[in-house]
């Protein structure tokens, strides 16, 4: 309307006759202009000669197509939100069957998505097996049989301490008093030779040969020294000479194996003649079912599961439970302990066990 | 429930309650009260908690034992400087696994809880629902969310503030 009105004003002129041609071309001349421009292709012959040359000019629509639609064409996956709703229920498994096999074909189509699925599989969280918690020990509830073998445990802890700690004070002083009774032996040991007569020898040594021990081949050695002494002194020789079971005394361990030799030779066996019995061995039908009374006494009172390791835990475990958690302690998977810790406000410390340590020697 | 049910159920779920609480809020003290906390109100309640349903129990009260820890600490100006102090030390990873616990630890709170329960104990959406109180199409939205942030960030980190 603006055009027109403007037109109205505005009458063909050279100037601007190419807007109206165009226009005429087209059709699109308003019917109002038409005697204007009649008018004007009379009153200016070169211009309507320009016309008719435009005329016949025309372009022919090509039957040219696009061939790469396909990149163009959009499917539902190549929206962000639909993609990432997809991976993440693919993530999760909640795609259904028909929905799974249209993403499958969506990625297999789109080889640049797979590695921002791959992404999404790996925002799957695993948890760190190696985080415990570690005050457990707070949280058990003890029933009444526990409590008792707990406490048996720590008073069966706290009695092996107290007895290692005996036995070694006992050590220490036995060995004192020992250098004191060798002393004493020795002067004791001339009243005894010279009391055993040589008769009472025989008969003594025959008697407790089998009594006879490595520390009599020491005594006989011993009876020695006092029989030199005695032959230092000129009143005692002839009385030694005489009699020659003295020296006997001296040899008692050869002289008495000589004499037992012939008489063991001289044993009769009468037993060979006899006619041997037939002995039966019964079978049982279920060994297993045999079993000893210790076994039976072992498994009811659960003796074969109280150890020395469980011992020493109970011992740790009243350590822990004193010092109010201070004193903690940590163990491997086969339940040895393997690290003893110490943590209070002023100090704290941990000290790995002797075992750890050469595991840890081994292992490098 | 009875004593050895009780026992048994902190030999077996202890540890992963502790994981899943320490994960969620970062402090190893705070998760250890938290779980001692969840086990002392399972023992209160044992004769009512049926063996079947301890796990879900225990989860269920270290969850809600968590956000409401959550809330208290959002007011104290302390906890705030402690998380900003936290988050100074990011860009220092550079393994996968590394940079996902960053990215974990950026997550809100909710989503990580719940992308938790998801991820470490498997549970499914009704299960997470029943444990938090939040309906069905929360929880989608929260681990959708969730997997979204952490696709982009081990994607490229750096993009992400």
């Amino acid at each position: 309307m603006f055009e027109i009105e403007k037109r109205e004003e505005m009458k063909i002129n050279r100037n601007n006759y190419e807007s109206y041609f165009i226009d005429y071309l087209e059709g699109k001349l308003d019917v109002s202009l038409v005697d204007d421009f009649i008018e004007f292709l009379t009153s200016n012959p070169d211009l309507k000669e320009e016309l008719s040359m435009f005329e016949p000019v025309s372009v022919e629509p090509e039957n040219a197509v696009f061939g790469k639609k396909e990149l163009l064409f959009k499917e539902k996956f190549d929206l962000e939100s639909e993609f990432n709703h997809a991976a993440v229920a693919n993530t999760e498994g909640d795609l259904s069957d028909t929905e799974k096999d249209a993403f499958d074909k969506y990625i297999a189509a789109h080889p640049e998505k797979k590695e921002e699925l791959a992404l999404y599989s790996q925002t799957k969280l695993v948890p760190d097996e190696n985080i415990v918690f570690s005050k457990k020990n707070r949280l058990y509830k003890k029933t009444l049989a526990k409590t008792i073998t707990l406490w048996g445990s720590r008073v069966a802890a706290v009695l092996v301490l107290a007895i290692s700690v005996f036995l070694f004070i006992q050590r220490n002083e036995s060995k004192n008093t020992i250098s004191q009774e060798v002393a004493t032996i020795e002067e004791k040991q001339p009243e005894k030779t010279t009391s055993i007569l040589p008769e009472n020898i025989n008969q003594q040594q025959n008697t407790k040969l089998a009594e006879v021990k490595p520390g009599s081949g020491i005594k006989a050695e011993r009876q020695k020294t006092p029989a030199k002494n005695i032959a230092g002194k000129p009143t005692e020789i002839q009385e030694i000479q005489n009699t020659t079971t003295q020296q006997e005394i001296a040899r008692q361990p050869e002289e008495t194996f000589a004499m037992i030799n012939p008489k063991m030779a001289s044993v009769e066996l009468h037993q060979a003649n006899l006619e041997l019995e037939t002995m039966y061995i019964t079978i049982p039908e279920n060994p297993n079912e045999e079993r000893l009374l210790v076994d039976r006494v072992i498994e009811k009172t659960g003796i074969e599961k109280i150890s020395l390791n469980k011992i020493a835990k109970a011992g740790l475990n009243l350590v822990t439970s004193i010092s109010n958690e201070k004193f903690t302690y940590q163990t491997d998977k086969q339940g040895n302990v393997t690290e003893v810790n110490f943590d209070s406000r002023l100090l704290a410390f941990s000290i790995p066990t002797t075992s750890t340590r050469s595991n840890e020697v081994s292992g490098e | 429930m009875t004593i050895n049910e009780y026992n048994s159920s902190v030999t077996l779920y202890s540890d992963r309650v502790f994981r899943f609480v320490l994960k969620s809020i970062k402090d190893v003290h705070k998760a250890e009260d938290i779980v001692q906390d969840c086990y002392e109100k399972l023992w209160k309640n044992h004769e009512n908690v049926s063996g079947e349903k301890v796990k879900a129990y225990l989860f269920t009260s270290a969850y809600h034992t968590m956000i409401d820890r959550i809330r208290k600490d959002k007011r104290s100006v302390y906890a705030e400087e402690i998380r900003i102090a936290e988050d100074s030390h990011e860009k220092s990873y550079s393994d996968l696994r590394e940079i996902l616990n960053e990215a974990v630890n950026k997550l809100p709170e909710i989503q990580r809880m719940v992308l938790l329960l998801r991820d470490y104990e498997g549970y499914s959406y009704q299960e997470i629902e029943e444990l938090t109180n939040l309906n069905e199409s929360q929880v989608k939205v929260y681990i959708y969310r969730a997997r979204v942030f952490l696709k982009n960030y081990i994607g490229k980190p750096e993009a992400v503030i």
